[in-house]
């Protein structure tokens, strides 16, 4: 029996936490209960310090999302604003291309991508009627909704995560934006009344192998671990889809009101993001012609 | 390696390290770099640690630390607290061990004016000490009172303890901040009645001395013009939260800029009160910042470990009674006050005691206030107070040991007060209940 | 030696004034930036991070001249009674600890340092700037603190012989 090291960048007991001890319990099954992973959250290792764990070997395997390695991959969101599946990611070339260059940066294996198809949403706590009633509105900024913010001239406010919830509270912000999963975790439900529709985005986190860590295992492990991966990549994808649609229904029934923008706006959204990203990198301009529909 | 082993390890040796008198930055620093080498993987353990330490003091939530001591200090360095302190001397005449009794009266006004323990302290002391040693005042009813009253800063708002606490565990700060307010004023009253009941047994404590005796309305007139005024530095720290205009820490910039207007308004501004204030800050922050930022990584260390994971596991699996689980988490905070500042503890324990807040079902910002309170007396309790500290910094001279044994009582006071309120809820809720 | 003290000395004290500095900005530009925004106008992108390494600055580029100034907390309940003899090695001895640990600390700080240059790691939150850009106050302010360890044990040592 052997125990790997895992760290994802949310705490465990948290929705995305949850997900991930999918994958360890699949881990747990496929080798026979030969091989356990312990998880450590952020209160272990910083989210963004996760990635230089699994380089130097600290870590053996890593769950995130791409804004947590952005800094050493600056393309790294494209997995986030594609609108292809990851069947057609891993046909038509992009997924390998990615995984090259999380293999060259960070010296790391990439197991398993999941949550594709796990929509952003904004969420207000006064109603709007068009997409141009969002001109002005005070939205809580945050990395990834930048570009859709500025494009719709939402007057974008700082507030750290810790402090969004007095900030909602006394009605310093109108609203934010989030994943459709996150907000039960985050306690701002409360302060929530309407859902800007349709979802823009999508939710994806890697799970990473570190090479260092791989030299300390049997190549049998190493099956394991990559015969759990794929395991665990087709049934979350149906249990994240059915917690989605739970979540949608939740929302309504606690009186969370859902604004149609039509689709439109997502489409919208994709684009200045793929506007932003394709206007400084090469790679980037490569990867919107496959990832790109 | 064994979880209890690395944890008594790591504790036993940061205290070793403070006891065999390394400053505390450091020995938190030689303990970290060791338990990263062993436990979070050699050298590249090592570099992990020394880039957390960088993230773990980039944090946006302890930026209300820093403003609060400087609106403190502008208040301080400026004389303005100077005159108030003087008017609600003067105001209290002849009382019993009155410099002890301003000392808790004014340390509770100012804790509505300054977010910082530290500061509020710092002005009690500075402004009181001189007085009470040339008076002859004991340590216990001198140098106590200013420490434990210095406390009750964080549990009245602004409060940047309170703001960190409520972030972290997710408690409705507001709901926290208004729920304090009378334990707050019940452990001002206590040591209040403590004071005064020792002074009326024991007059050598506090040798009396001749006041002039004056009319009421002369004694009103200084408190009216140089406290009363005060509370407009209240009002737009808490107002501007409570009105939606700013984030906490916003509301604590904004509350430097409204003492140094109260500052300009009184004309005690100077560039020399203003280059101190600014310096005194700049001192305590960097102490502070850099404890925080050596120290964090122990936490850290032991999550990675594992320890606090197995440590929580095991509370739950021992299912316990509610009330035995609240009071071994208040026991732990108590603990582990004894060695570390409030920041580390809450990032040590937080974590693992919230989420079985609500697992169990008890109301949060119940049990928010108590840690609270808890964490007021760790800043008490040596070997590692910082109240302690700040007052070894107002009395160099004074040995420390009459320094810890001043305080005693008063940490006593505040256990009995987290008893009471363990034991009788409704003191914290029927304030927040009222305005529901 | 006594020139390369005055160096220190002055890099020391900039250091001091430029957390002088950081402090001035967390004071007056979160409220100017809270005030611009209740009239609706945006002065900066980026308050919150700016705020983040004003901390680190403050807590770590004074860590010198707080050191300097011996004001550092310590426990030492244990100490505060024995002779002035056993102080004065004592103090000795923690110099040559905290010599030392900062050196330690310093040398890995200085490596995550140039390997974020060389790896061009960048920073990307609401502001993208390269990681050197912070990545050099924790070596700094290390390299610092243990030069002050090294003169103080410099000067026992001359005081000794
Ligand atoms: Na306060
Ligand atoms: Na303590």
């Amino acid at each position: 029996e052997k125990t790997l090291t895992a760290a994802v960048p949310v705490p465990a007991d948290s929705v995305w936490g949850k997900v991930f001890s999918r994958y360890v319990e699949t881990v747990d099954n496929v080798s026979g209960g030969e091989l356990k992973i312990r998880v450590i959250g952020p209160e272990s290792l910083p989210a963004r310090e996760q990635i230089n764990s699994v380089r130097s070997g600290i870590i053996d395997i890593l769950s995130t999302f791409p804004g947590a390695y952005r800094s050493a991959f600056p393309e790294a969101n494209v997995q986030e604003i594609s609108n292809i599946s990851l069947d057609e990611q891993k046909e038509n070339g992009s997924y390998d291309k990615l995984k090259a260059v999380i293999n060259k940066r960070f010296d790391a294996e990439v197991l398993s991508t999941y949550a594709l198809g796990v929509p952003f949403h904004i969420y207000l706590n006064k109603e709007i009627k068009t997409q141009s009633d969002l001109e002005g509105i005070r939205l809580r900024s945050s990395e990834l909704s930048q570009a859709l913010l500025r494009k719709v001239k939402a007057q974008q406010i700082d507030v750290p995560i810790p402090e969004v919830f007095t900030a909602l509270e006394r009605k310093m912000v109108d609203g934010y934006a989030f994943n459709i999963l996150g907000i039960d975790d985050m306690g701002w439900e409360g302060m929530t009344h309407y859902r800007v529709d349709p979802g823009f985005y999508s939710t994806v986190f890697n799970i990473m192998l570190s090479n260092k860590s791989k030299s300390k295992m049997t190549d049998q492990e190493l099956e394991y671990l990559r015969e759990a991966a794929k395991v665990f990549e087709e049934n979350i994808q149906i249990e994240l889809k059915e917690m989605v649609s739970a979540e949608y229904k939740r929302q309504e029934s606690i009186g969370i009101k859902s604004i149609d923008l039509g689709e439109a706006f997502p489409e919208m959204a994709r684009q200045v993001y793929w506007d932003e990203l394709t206007k400084k990198s090469d790679f980037a301009v490569e990867l919107k012609a496959l990832m790109n529909k | 390696m064994e979880w209890y082993f690395i944890l008594s390890g790591m504790f036993l040796g940061v205290v070793a390290l403070l006891l065999s008198g390394i400053p505390v930055v450091f020995a938190f620093l030689i303990m970290n770099i060791l338990g990263s080498f062993f436990i979070m993987g050699g050298e590249a353990g090592i570099l992990q640690m020394v880039r957390n330490m960088q993230s773990s003091i980039s944090n946006f939530s302890l930026v209300p630390i820093v403003l609060f001591v400087f609106m403190g200090e502008i208040l301080l360095q400026s004389g303005v607290a100077k005159k108030a302190i003087d008017a609600i001397d003067k105001l209290l005449a002849k009382t019993p061990g009155r410099l002890s009794i301003v000392a808790i009266i004014g340390g509770t006004i100012f804790s509505s004016l300054s977010g910082s323990t530290m500061a509020n302290t710092a002005i009690l002391g500075k402004t009181l000490m001189p007085e009470m040693k040339k008076r002859g005042y004991s340590p216990s009813i001198s140098m106590g009172p200013i420490m434990a009253v210095g406390g009750i800063a964080m549990l009245i708002p602004p409060s940047a303890l309170a703001v960190l606490l409520g972030s972290m565990g997710k408690i409705s700060i507001n709901d926290l901040l208004i729920a304090a307010i009378v334990p707050a004023f019940i452990i001002a009253f206590m040591f209040f009645l403590y004071v005064f009941l020792k002074c009326v047994l024991n007059k050598d404590l506090a040798p009396a001395y001749d006041v002039e005796s004056q009319p009421f309305a002369e004694r009103i007139k200084p408190f009216l013009v140089y406290v009363a005024p005060l509370v407009l530095i209240f009002f737009v720290v808490v107002g501007s939260m409570v009105g939606g205009f700013a984030t906490p820490t916003e509301s604590a910039s904004l509350g430097c800029i409204a003492s140094l207007f109260m500052v300009l308004v009184y004309r005690r501004f100077t560039l020399e009160g203003f280059k101190n204030s600014l310096m005194e800050t700049i001192i305590f922050s960097s102490m502070i910042l850099f404890i925080i930022c050596a120290s964090s990584s122990f936490s850290k260390i032991l999550g990675f470990s594992g320890t606090t994971q197995t440590l929580s596991a095991l509370v739950v699996d021992l299912g316990l009674d509610n009330a035995y689980i609240l009071i071994c988490m208040l026991l732990v905070m108590l603990i582990l006050g004894f060695f570390m500042d409030q920041v580390s503890i809450m990032m040590l324990t937080l974590p693992i005691f919230m989420p079985l807040i609500n697992v169990i079902g008890v109301d949060p910002v119940w049990f928010g206030v108590m840690a609270l309170i808890v964490l007021e007396v760790g800043l008490c309790t040596p070997p590692f107070g910082l109240l302690i500290f700040v007052m070894q910094g107002v009395v160099p001279t004074e040995n420390i040991r009459n320094i810890y044994r001043a305080v005693i009582p008063y940490v006593l006071i505040e256990v009995a007060v987290i008893a009471l309120i363990f034991f009788f809820p409704v003191v914290v809720s029927f304030v927040p209940d009222l305005i529901k | 030696m006594l020139y390369l003290y005055k160096i220190q000395t002055k890099i020391v004290d900039i250091c001091f004034y430029f957390s002088c500095l950081c402090m001035l900005y967390l004071t007056f530009f979160i409220s100017a930036d809270v005030i611009f925004r209740s009239f609706g106008v945006r002065l900066f992108s980026g308050t919150v991070e700016l705020s983040e390494y004003a901390l680190l600055a403050i807590g770590l580029l004074c860590a010198p001249w707080v050191y300097k100034r011996g004001s550092n907390l310590k426990v030492d309940i244990l100490i505060a009674n024995k002779s002035d003899n056993f102080k004065k090695y004592h103090a000795v001895l923690v110099d040559v600890v905290i010599l030392f640990t900062c050196l330690f600390v310093f040398y890995y700080g200085a490596y995550s340092f140039f390997e974020s240059i060389e790896r061009d790691t960048y920073v990307y939150k609401m502001l993208v700037f390269p990681e050197w850009y912070i990545n050099w106050i924790i070596p700094v302010s290390m390299l610092l603190v243990s030069t002050e360890a090294l003169y103080r044990l410099y000067s026992f040592f001359k005081a000794e012989s």
